[in-house]
């Protein structure tokens, strides 16, 4: 008996190690295929353009910025009819402008390169849409509204940051540019309303990575369906830029900043 | 009592085997579940809202970015013989300097500490620059600015997109406009290795 007591607390003990050593392997350590994932991003899938490499990461942005079009455009005009917010109304109009210009280039460039488009948004933006739609009251709605739109362009926003560095295409450089200075436009304008709830934003935004996978490639020689105009069904009074400058050109010229004077006092930290 | 030490080594055995198993659960520093508890730990409270230490880092790389991009970009003006290195030189130290304005104001305003030098990486590059023959010049310069432009750039948005201080976050912004101009300047020298940038060689 005793000794069989011995065997359970030995069987216990080899369960438990083996358990151990399996479990971060197994379990615990989320981002262990993002090595991999991003050696594959950069080579696995990669086709050749006229314009340069293309990979499935280059291509995973123009898919992006296409459905960005899809849901943020319907959500603009949405929110033109229901917000009684100035700056709400602001912020759908840089919304309308911005992405019905993005959409224009997405498509030229999806075109030359080869890639097709998806026509929809994706059911994450659909269900982003019926929140909205859904929102009771006035005030429901504005903080629903610019929440949401502001949650979406900021995740993207890094991932621009990603492509425009690493990319070797010209073209999807040119449109990570462009796509930069319009999603900063509209991160700040959205923020202009009010309605952020930045410490949701900040709790979201840390976190495991994700990996690249992307759309299939390109086949060679087949000219995929011309996508149709993302653009309002109706025609909204707009008369915003599409991005803080004119796209392609990046300003540096911003006003001089305050200079270091005693009134700024001490550091303030607050314990 | 030899049975005891035979005993004592077996349990001592046992107590490390455990602890080196557990240790590598611990050290993973993105183990899930911990993002926020980290991001809190580094976090101080100020007048303009959470200062978390990813916020200081941004403050303190953009600090370091002019530290050592003045003075390649001088050194460029010096040394290039090509309009369009002088023009990105030109494009650095207008930017850098602007950069370096905010950056010292915010810092003073959330009492963050700045470094003074170039930390030794940046050291070494301005090194190599030194170092590199005159027909080499130009690309070394280019290649080693683009690479350390391209490696902050989604760090800044990163931290434009989580940040929940209002100086941070317009210094992220401006930081994201001057990064942005920088990047197609410098590629616009014809002499950026977009290989190696892809496959962070550089």
């Amino acid at each position: 008996m005793r000794r069989s007591k011995g065997s359970v607390l030995v069987a216990l003990a080899i369960a438990g190690t083996i358990s151990a050593v399996a479990y971060p392997v197994i379990y615990s350590y989320p981002n262990r295929n993002a090595t991999a994932a991003a050696a594959a991003a950069l080579t696995g899938d990669t086709v050749t353009t006229q314009w340069g490499p293309l990979t499935p990461a280059d291509r995973d942005l123009i898919v992006r910025v296409r459905l960005a079009g899809l849901w943020e455009l319907p959500a603009g005009q949405q929110a033109l009819e229901r917000a009684s917010s100035q700056t709400v109304k602001e912020a759908a109009d840089h919304l309308i402008v911005g992405h019905a210009d993005l959409d224009k280039r997405v498509r030229i460039i999806a075109a030359k390169l080869g890639v097709e488009l998806p026509n929809q948004p994706t059911a994450e933006q659909q269900g982003w849409l019926d929140q909205m739609t859904a929102a009771k009251t006035e005030a429901d709605y504005n903080k629903t509204w610019a929440n949401l739109l502001r949650a979406a362009h900021g995740k993207i926003f890094p991932a621009i940051a990603t492509v425009r560095n690493t990319t070797r295409n010209t073209l999807v450089r040119q449109l990570a540019s462009d796509a930069n200075q319009t999603v900063l436009d509209h991160i700040t304008i959205l923020e202009g309303t009010g309605e952020v709830d930045f410490e949701t934003i900040a709790n979201n935004s840390v976190g495991g990575t994700a990996s690249p996978t992307g759309p299939p490639p390109p086949e060679p020689g087949q000219v995929p369906p011309v996508a149709p105009a993302a653009e309002p069904s109706t025609n909204p009074d707009v008369k915003s830029k599409p991005s803080p400058t004119t796209p392609g050109l990046v300003p540096t010229g911003r006003p001089d900043p305050e200079e270091l004077n005693g009134e700024q006092g001490e550091p303030q930290i607050q314990q | 009592m030899r049975r005891l030490n035979g005993s004592l080594i077996a349990g001592l055995a046992l107590v490390v085997t455990a602890g080196a198993l557990a240790f590598p659960v611990w050290s993973y520093a993105d183990r899930s579940g911990t993002g926020q508890a980290n991001m809190a730990a580094g976090t101080v409270n100020t007048q303009w809202g959470p200062l978390t230490a990813s916020d200081r880092d941004l403050i303190i790389r953009v600090r370091l970015a002019g530290l050592w991009e003045l003075p390649a970009a001088e050194q460029a003006m010096q040394r290039s013989d090509s309009a369009t290195v002088k023009e990105a030189a030109d494009h650095l130290i207008v930017g850098h300097k602007d950069l370096d304005e905010r950056v010292r104001t915010v810092a003073n305003q959330l009492g963050v500490e700045l470094p003074n030098q170039p930390n030794p990486q940046q050291q070494a590059w301005l090194q190599q620059m030194s170092n590199a023959t005159d027909d080499q010049y130009d690309r070394t310069w280019a290649n080693l600015l683009r690479s350390a432009h391209g490696k902050i750039f989604p760090a800044i948005g990163q931290v434009r997109n989580g940040t929940q201080n209002t100086l941070v976050r317009q210094l992220a912004s401006d930081t994201n406009q001057t990064v942005l101009d920088h990047i197609t300047f410098l590629e616009a020298t014809g002499e950026v290795d977009f290989d190696a940038i892809a496959n962070g060689t550089i």
